[in-house]
């Protein structure tokens, strides 16, 4: 289909979106060469397909009519002055032995935080994965804090006292929350999400808001206002996207674990390219509330981290229901902790042809099929099946999410402020949801969906878990996608359709291509399994050592 | 030319519920602008939306209410559009699957002719901000909506004022909302269209809006038919168009035509999942429902004997209702609460600027009073006096008569000494009436209640009157 000028124009009128003249005939280009590629969909077989409003379609959990009064202000926290820290090192150290050091008294919160924040000054100058992060006093006033619950019993969490980075779409009370983008620029909410205030429950410490794709749109962290990341294994590489400040934080040593969120692929994709762990649960696990939304019925909040461990140890942390989602479910009451038994005797696993072959890169196959044989040593079985669904996944992900975000986008002031990325995206979701297209793309497309859900849970009825690649290559080059909007097009092929179908992934590292660069193995599982697929990883992590390599710092960064 | 105004509506009621539908701000009218919202209603980035339970049991009630059909299966969806008072950019809405849908109101008109009136379907969905001349206001934003929608099923602005009533009365029975026109807790739009009569289908139709009184509605409703027929007499074409009520200037303005008003592009709402309603829910419901004024007046007739104009206006507030029959069921004679309900109640209430709900009156007390007006303690003149007493919270009506001396005056040597007085000091009217002019005798009887300050016992005093009157010739 031909989008010509006008009819951008029109389309952004609709969207009350202000486009620049330089824009008006690239949007119309872009928007064109995308409708061409998504129109693969009109043949997708959904005849007879139900329609599922979201993924696992959730019981809706209403809310007592009660009036609370408004605008409660958050007490003013005590600013504890902090000991004088000792120096210390975190070198390959993961969150839960940092977080069991620290109950033990081997370091004290305060030590682990002024590492932690000495490293951010000094070393992510090369890496430029923070956006913002707190005054040293303040951190380690917090640090204090912290330590004093500790030593008073209050805190007995796994991870009290250790630093996590947060994705800069996650509201965090008075800090500023950018999305990397303009359009939010003196945006401070006045209200922590709801994974922001677990994680200081369980006495972790923000370490500062990181760095991402504008809006969480796109897949290389490129298109960031504050200027690109970089990826740690090579700094003329990218980290991919959106969460690759969250990946290049974790691979980069700056902090050992991290929030990222998941729409496409946004925590998976970055931690393959960057070697380390990331994980996208189930969708309404984790609850989204003060998650600036992109796709709200594909986005999930997830950790990025060293090891399955370090991920399943922070799930214990973030999951559960929440009354301020209504999309968050009730959960079994195990903690996920508890899954990673390490034993996977016995288990199904499917590797699905499409995997191994097409467009993917050989080192990426080769990775894969020795994952697949690693699996087999540890008594899983692994057998070959198809996934036509991988084929048409990408369109459908396209039309709903950018159909979500047109909307989502509505409370953000629409001057002159998006970036390119966002601008095209929120065109092509007001044209596929005006009367007139809504039938052929926005419909068709969750038709599409139902029936990939449908391909899954046929799929898990006789295998635990599906092992595919999590991208197609290895971390392009920064600007490689420059010229060619479509460059990315197909880099979330195998992550998106866990979003669409509501189903938890985990990346591994398993592997790294001939020019050093990390490769990612996806480990995806049924609906709620979150604990098996965390336990395929452990067992996986538990025999390989691609987890505990960490990039040789070059020469520009300095060694502490 | 011979034509006929076809009219529909859209109502929208503002629900009653304590806090409001997707999060716990409170739910009032008035006040300080900006002092009950919060990031939820405000639309504040990563906020999301809970539904309010009450919110859905109240506006089942109404389907059920109307005759609709509550289905099993509904959902919200984005209504998408962009305007200063829609803090998302998005209003929460239902299109595709709406609450309720077809139902069939009955009502009466003033001439007591029955009609009917179908309902396309009652949605739930949420209030917009206030946008003022100093800013936007969201106390309003997020506060439940439920909207009814008829079908184009009026010819008259008196059909619509009687069905208006009507739904008025059943929403007011429901105890779902407040229903006052003029704070906005309910707001009609009419959407209206001329049919020749030699045509089958109606012709274009506008929307009119912001009609806060009964008075504007059947205003605008004369307004925009003439509009109409004028535009098709001078062979022109009528705009479909949304247009503004002016009270002021009493006329019809355009606001927006409905080419620009646009697309909505809806989806579902991401951020709510559906609801599924049981048999069972949809059943408890139903059998909750109270008794609506057309029911309860035909039973109050039948079951106290009262006459049927003071029965509609007993049931015309549920209140007022309740009261009555709780204190008909305590007293003596139901007529004689119906009177004073009737009467010096309602008189009460409109000189004193109340509502019914602000009544102090409990209805142990108005029997209390009634009966002692009925077993002649008091007469209805003194009555009054004690009725105000109650009225502004005093509840001792035996002890108020007895301190202000308002007990009846029955003692037949006094009364016949005050009739002789009379008859003495006003001999022409005596032998008016002896001459025929009987029409004094109401004269006479006022002058002897003079005389005994109003506490006279008024049948001893007629009787007292006839005896003596009878004896002069």
């Amino acid at each position: 289909m031909k989008i010509t000028q006008a009819c951008i124009e029109q389309i952004a009128e609709r969207a009350t979106l202000w486009l620049s003249e330089r824009q008006k005939p690239l949007m119309a280009k872009r928007l064109s060469e995308i409708l061409e590629r998504l129109a693969v969909i009109q043949g997708v077989d959904t005849l007879g397909i139900q329609l599922e409003h979201q993924a696992g379609s959730p019981e809706n959990i209403m809310r007592p009519d009660t009036a609370v009064p408004t605008m409660a202000q958050a007490p003013p926290s005590k600013n504890t002055p902090a000991a004088k820290p000792r120096s210390i090192t975190l070198t390959g150290l993961t969150a839960l032995q940092i977080g069991a050091k620290i109950q033990a008294g081997i370091f004290s919160a305060v030590d682990v935080a002024a590492a932690v924040w000495d490293g951010i000054a000094e070393q992510d100058r090369d890496i430029n994965a923070f956006i913002s992060h707190p005054a040293r006093k303040t951190f380690l006033a917090e640090a204090a804090e912290i330590q004093e619950q500790i030593n008073r019993g209050e805190l007995t969490s796994p991870l009290a006292g250790v630093p996590i980075g947060i994705k800069d779409n996650i509201c965090t009370t008075g800090v500023a929350t950018t999305c990397a983008s303009q359009a939010m620029a003196g945006f401070v909410p006045p209200y922590d999400a709801t994974v922001a205030e677990r994680l200081k429950k369980a006495g972790m410490l923000a370490a500062g808001k990181l760095n991402m794709d504008e809006l969480a749109m796109g897949s290389t962290s490129e298109t960031s206002y504050f200027g690109p990341v970089r990826n740690p294994w090579a700094v003329d590489r990218v980290p991919g996207g959106s969460s690759g400040g969250s990946a290049a934080a974790v691979a980069a040593g700056l902090v050992c674990c991290t929030l990222g969120s998941d729409t496409g692929g946004s925590i998976r994709q970055p931690a393959s390219h960057c070697g380390v762990t990331g994980f996208k649960p189930s969708y309404g696990t984790v609850s989204r509330h003060g998650l600036i939304a992109y796709a709200s019925s594909l986005d999930q909040i997830g950790p990025l981290a060293h090891d399955a461990a370090d991920c399943a140890a922070i799930m214990d942390v973030l999951a559960g229901q929440d009354a301020k989602d209504s999309t968050t479910l009730e959960l079994p009451s195990a903690t996920y902790l508890a899954h990673l038994t390490g034993d996977i005797q016995g288990m199904r696993i499917a590797l699905p042809e499409e995997g191994l072959g097409g467009g993917v890169n050989e080192d990426v196959v080769a990775s894969i099929r020795q994952a697949a044989e690693t699996f087999r040593t540890l008594g899983a079985t692994v057998e070959y099946i198809r996934l036509p669904c991988l084929d048409y996944a990408i369109p459908a992900y396209y039309i709903l999410s950018t159909a979500e975000a047109s909307s989502n986008l509505a409370r953000i002031d629409r001057c002159r402020n998006f970036g390119d990325e966002v601008v095209k995206r929120i065109l092509l979701g007001t044209f596929v949801l005006s009367a007139e297209q809504h039938e052929r793309y926005y419909q068709k497309a969750r038709r599409v969906r139902a029936q990939i859900s449908r391909q899954f849970e046929q799929v898990f009825q006789a295998y635990d878990a599906v092992l595919m690649p999590t991208s197609q290559g290895t971390a392009p080059l920064l600007g490689a996608g420059e010229d060619n909007s479509l460059h990315n097009y197909l880099a979330d092929m195998f992550t998106v359709p866990a979003n669409l179908a509501g189903l938890p992934a985990l990346t591994v590292p398993a592997g790294f291509d001939r020019g050093g660069l990390p490769i990612g193995a996806q480990i995806v599982g049924g609906r709620l399994m979150d604990g098996t697929v965390l336990n395929l990883g452990h067992a996986f992590q538990s025999v390989t050592e691609y987890h505990k390599k960490r990039p040789v710092k070059e020469a520009s960064v300095s060694e502490r | 030319m011979n034509v006929d105004p076809v009219i529909g509506l859209e109502i929208h009621v503002e629900l009653s519920t304590q806090s409001k539908a997707f999060c716990s701000c409170a739910v009032a009218f008035g006040g300080a602008p900006n002092t009950r919202c919060c990031p939820v209603c405000c639309g504040v980035p990563g906020t999301l939306p809970v539904l309010n339970e009450k919110m859905l049991e109240y506006a089942v009630l109404a389907g059920l209410a109307f005759g609709c059909e509550i289905q099993s299966y509904t959902r919200f969806d984005r209504k998408n559009y962009c305007y200063p008072d829609l803090p998302k950019g998005y209003q929460i809405s239902q299109h595709a699957h709406p609450l309720c849908r077809g139902g069939e109101v009955a009502f009466t008109l003033p001439d007591g002719k029955r009609e009917t009136a179908g309902i396309c379907e009652i949605h739930m969905e949420e209030d917009t901000a206030k946008q003022s001349a100093t800013g936007i206001d969201y106390n309003r934003a997020g506060v439940p909506l439920i909207e009814i929608v008829t079908g184009p099923d009026f010819r008259s602005a008196e059909a619509v004022l009687a069905f208006l009533s009507h739904v008025k009365s059943v929403l007011e029975y429901l105890e779902i909302s407040d229903c006052r026109m003029q704070e906005g807790s309910f707001r009609v739009d009419v959407n209206l269209s001329i049919k020749p009569s030699h045509r089958e289908t109606p012709g274009t139709r506008t929307e009119m809006k912001n009609l806060s009184s009964f008075r504007a509605v059947a205003a605008a409703i004369e307004h925009e038919s003439q509009r109409q027929i004028q535009i098709l007499e001078s062979g022109g074409q009528v705009e479909q168009e949304t247009r503004r009520w002016d009270e002021t200037n009493r006329c019809s303005v355009p606001m927006r035509t409905k080419v620009d008003a646009g697309d909505y592009r809806y989806f579902p709402e991401p951020d709510i999942p559906p609801i599924r309603l049981t048999t069972e829910y949809i059943e408890g419901q139903k059998a909750a429902l109270p008794e609506f004024a057309p029911a309860l007046t035909a039973r109050l007739v039948a079951d106290y004997g009262i006459a049927p104009t003071d029965a509609r206006i007993i049931t015309a507030n549920k209140q007022i209702a309740t009261l009555f029959e709780s204190a008909a069921k305590a007293a003596k004679s139901a007529q004689e609460v119906a009177r004073w309900v009737t009467g010096e109640l309602m008189y009460q209430l409109h000189i004193q600027g109340m509502t019914p709900a602000e009544l102090a009156l409990s209805p142990a007390t108005l029997a209390v009073l009634a009966d002692a007006v009925t077993d002649g303690i008091v007469n209805r003149t003194a009555a009054k006096q004690v009725f105000g007493y109650l009225c502004s919270g005093g509840t001792d009506v035996m002890g108020y008569i007895g301190i202000h001396g308002l007990g009846q005056m029955s003692d037949e040597a006094v009364i016949t000494a005050a009739v002789e007085q009379v008859l003495t000091a006003h001999p022409s009217v005596v032998t008016a009436y002896r001459d025929g002019q009987t029409k004094v005798f109401g004269f006479f009887v006022g002058e002897v209640m003079q005389k005994l300050d109003g506490k006279g016992n008024p049948a001893k005093i007629r009787s007292a009157l006839q005896e003596r009157l009878g004896t002069i010739h």
